[in-house]
């Protein structure tokens, strides 16, 4: 219970002390907001949670993304409806799509869905700059957070609680 | 101060092993555990789905798949009644489902090919099958919809059987009307008789006293002169008296005439009486075939309804919308049906009018929008062996308003021997023999409408009317309904699936009504005939009785009244009272009183 009020906690700290590199922590947040946007359940979120996991980026700062770009995204689901209507029923595309949904597990991918597609776009439209912002963030901001958050006790035992969390003992 | 600069470790790769590789084996295990246990999942999720679907148990015995060849064998599967937990709604020993792995693979499906074998209906089952947690409510068994239709018809035959019993039980003598007065007339004679005999003896009594007194007054008449005066008034009223008698004996032979035109009149009131009371109410034939045949037919009619209904249960609802973000935009040319059974062939066992039957067929269509195919769903059942039937089931969802249609036929359905209408009142026995049942019931919408049809040749029926013993009654009866020997009825349906309406036409109703008419009415007639006969006769005899005695009592009196009168007649023509001369003392001086002695 501790642990799961914590962890939000853990993973703001874990973000900001980490040894990650910035580029670690760029690709981290990319992969974040683009699985926060979408909706979840899908062949293409789950594919995109796969790489956030597999690959060596600040996952952390990815977890952290996602969360917050959940919360954001049905703020913005008008905007990714109508943004993915255009796309889905744009003529040049339409024969692509209609081979790619007859092909098995087509109907999976969850990419036809209006909202679906249109937060795919938006979170591949806000890949470059969530990717300087991230990048931002791991050169210049992180080391001198981590190395001011490093002095409290507080950050160390969420640190801590982490290490412990991972190996079941909190 | 300077802050010392971080050391970041060396990026070693782009893929995090370490992550990568437990996922792998988990996806590997997920994988194996699909292989191995798959069976039992899908077991545990098509037993809970249709728990859930039908509200009481549902067993699979056995599954097993083979995902390469896309099939799915189920073996020792029952479904409860939830109505009847005791009873399963179904049960078949294996079927086997085809199932299209590309439409599974879009999310979809479908059941190109399949067998259900020993199907079963209805079959009792030893255990309890209602479920343990989820209560089951109870259906409210209130009256059937068609019990008025039943009870109506009942009581009309009951009535009509009633007022027959009444009337044949009638004791019909003891309300007649000649009886009684010929009865009234034999009653009064005597009293008749009597005042007549005691004016005759008075009449001597007056005649001797005249006589008498005659003599005191010959003896001195010079002082008896006031009594002599009296004495011949006394003789006149006598005379008077005497003839008044006379005439009154001599009519006695025209009274007996009066009486005989009395007891004629109360006769033929009598005979209007008897007609009317045994006169035989016309029996309406319609009327009647609704009395006999409104329980069987309700019969036919729950069933087809019922069949009608449960086929309405296997199909699904309207589908549900479910509220998601977004829409799905489908790169196809038509929607189609999340899941489908295009063909599953049928073979088992079912029980129809008593006998065992096997049957195939084929389910076509079924699916979860039947909106979107051409065809709409199909059950077409055939029985075969001994008893050979055909039972379509079509359920079309496609168009705005449900249309159902349930069509069956049994050209030689054997029906067993029976009893139709009430035996404690009016009942036809109906000896077993073969039927021919075809019906067609269509719901458009809730509305019903159809009809069934019912022929039974070579039959042959026995009546019976409640507390009748009477053995000649029941020969003519039997007599009259010897001559049908086809029954036939004919239901058409209407009103709506919850009320439905039966209108019931036959020829049995007309048929028995006119031969129980005949053999009534010639019955009645013949007991009409043997009560007045009886009566008649009875009287003729009282009258006849009657008669004799007065013919006797006039003789009697008359030769009563001639001695009297042969005393008065000397009595006056010695008075002169017959001349008009007044009596003079010398003449009674003279009177000859010897002849007067008796």
């Amino acid at each position: 219970m501790l642990g799961f009020l914590l962890k939000p906690l853990r993973l703001l700290a874990q973000a900001l002390t980490s040894n990650d590199s910035p580029r670690q922590v760029a690709w981290a947040i990319v992969l974040g907001v683009i699985i926060g946007l979408m909706p979840k359940g899908t062949l293409l979120a789950l594919s995109f949670g796969i790489l956030l996991c597999a690959l060596r980026v600040n996952l952390s700062a990815g977890m952290m993304a996602v969360g917050i770009f959940s919360l954001i995204a049905p703020l913005l689901d008008p905007l990714a409806h109508r943004l993915g209507e255009m796309f889905l029923l744009w003529e040049p595309l339409r024969s692509s799509f209609a081979w790619l949904y007859q092909k098995p597990l087509g109907p999976w991918i969850g990419f036809n869905n209006t909202v679906g597609m249109g937060h795919l776009l938006i979170g591949i439209y806000l890949a470059y700059p969530a990717y300087r912002v991230g990048w931002f963030l791991g050169e210049k901001v992180q080391p001198r957070v981590s190395r001011w958050l490093m002095g409290y006790r507080m950050i160390r035992w969420l640190r801590g609680a982490e290490i412990g969390a991972h190996w079941g003992i909190s | 101060m300077k802050r010392p600069k971080i050391q970041r470790p060396k990026i070693k790769g782009l893929l995090r092993w370490k992550y990568v590789l437990p996922r792998l084996a988990i996806v590997l295990v997920i994988v194996l555990a699909v292989r191995f246990c798959l069976d039992g999942a899908l077991r545990w999720a098509m037993v809970a789905g249709g728990e859930s679907a039908l509200g009481a148990k549902v067993e699979i015995a056995e599954l097993e798949t083979k995902l390469s060849e896309g099939r799915i064998t189920l073996r020792g599967i029952a479904a409860v009644n939830p109505g009847k937990t005791f009873h399963n709604l179904a049960e078949a020993e294996e079927a086997n489902f085809q199932i299209d792995m590309t439409a599974l693979l879009h999310k979809r499906v479908v059941v190109t090919d399949g067998t259900i074998s020993g199907l079963q209906f209805d079959t009792p089952r030893e255990t309890d099958g209602a479920l343990e947690i989820v209560e089951v409510e109870e259906e409210e068994t209130g009256p059937s919809v068609l019990d008025p239709l039943k009870t109506a018809a009942g009581e009309y035959g009951a009535q009509w059987a009633d007022n027959l019993s009444k009337k044949l039980e009638t004791d019909l003598e003891s309300s007649l009307e000649s009886p009684r007065v010929a009865k009234e007339l034999q009653e009064r004679w005597p009293a008749e008789y009597e005042t007549l005999q005691q004016r005759v003896k008075d009449l001597q009594v007056r005649g001797k006293e005249i006589e008498k007194s005659f003599r005191e007054v010959k003896s001195n008449p010079l002082r008896n002169l006031d009594r002599l005066q009296k004495l011949e008034q006394e003789l006149q009223s006598t005379e008077q008296e005497l003839k008044s008698l006379t005439a009154k004996i001599q009519s006695l032979p025209k009274q007996v005439e009066d009486d005989r035109k009395l007891v004629d009149a109360a006769r033929k009131n009598d005979e209007a009486f008897v007609r009317k009371m045994l006169h035989l109410e016309d029996l309406d034939g319609d009327q009647l075939s609704s009395y006999l045949l409104a329980e069987e037919s309700s019969g036919y009619l729950s069933t087809a309804v019922g069949w009608v209904k449960r086929a309405r249960g296997l199909m699904p609802e309207k589908p549900e919308v479910v509220r998601s973000r977004g829409v799905d935009v489908l790169f196809i040319d038509r929607q189609r049906p999340k899941w489908l059974v295009q063909k599953v062939n049928l073979t088992g066992n079912a029980t129809l009018g008593g006998q065992e039957l096997l049957m195939s067929g084929m389910l076509t269509n079924a699916s979860s929008h039947p909106r979107l195919l051409e065809q709409p769903m199909q059950i077409s059942l055939a029985g075969q062996g001994a008893l050979e039937c055909d039972l379509d089931v079509i359920v079309d969802r496609r168009g705005e308003q449900a249309v159902d249609t349930l069509t069956f036929n049994c050209p030689l359905l054997a029906m067993p021997s029976r009893t139709l209408g009430k035996p404690e009142k009016l009942a036809v026995s109906v000896a077993g023999g073969p039927a021919q049942l075809h019906g067609e019931v269509l719901l458009t919408g809730n509305n019903l409408s159809g009809e069934i049809w019912w022929n039974q040749t070579d039959v042959q029926l026995g009546a019976s009317i409640g507390k009748l013993k009477d053995e000649n009654l029941k020969l003519a009866l039997q007599q009259s309904l010897s001559k049908l020997d086809t029954l036939e009825a004919n239901m058409k349906l209407s009103g709506t699936l919850e009320r439905p309406q039966l209108k019931l036409h036959s020829d049995l109703g007309p048929q028995l009504a006119g031969s129980m008419k005949a053999a009534m009415s010639e019955y009645l007639q013949g007991r009409t005939e043997e009560v007045m006969a009886g009566v008649r006769e009875k009287v003729d005899q009282q009258l006849a009785a009657l008669t004799q005695q007065r013919e006797q009592a006039q003789q009697e009196l008359l030769a009563k009244l001639g001695e009297n009168q042969e005393l008065l007649t000397q009595l006056a023509s010695l008075t002169g009272s017959g001349t008009g001369q007044r009596l003079s003392i010398p003449q009674l001086g003279g009177l000859p009183f010897g002849k007067l002695k008796r």
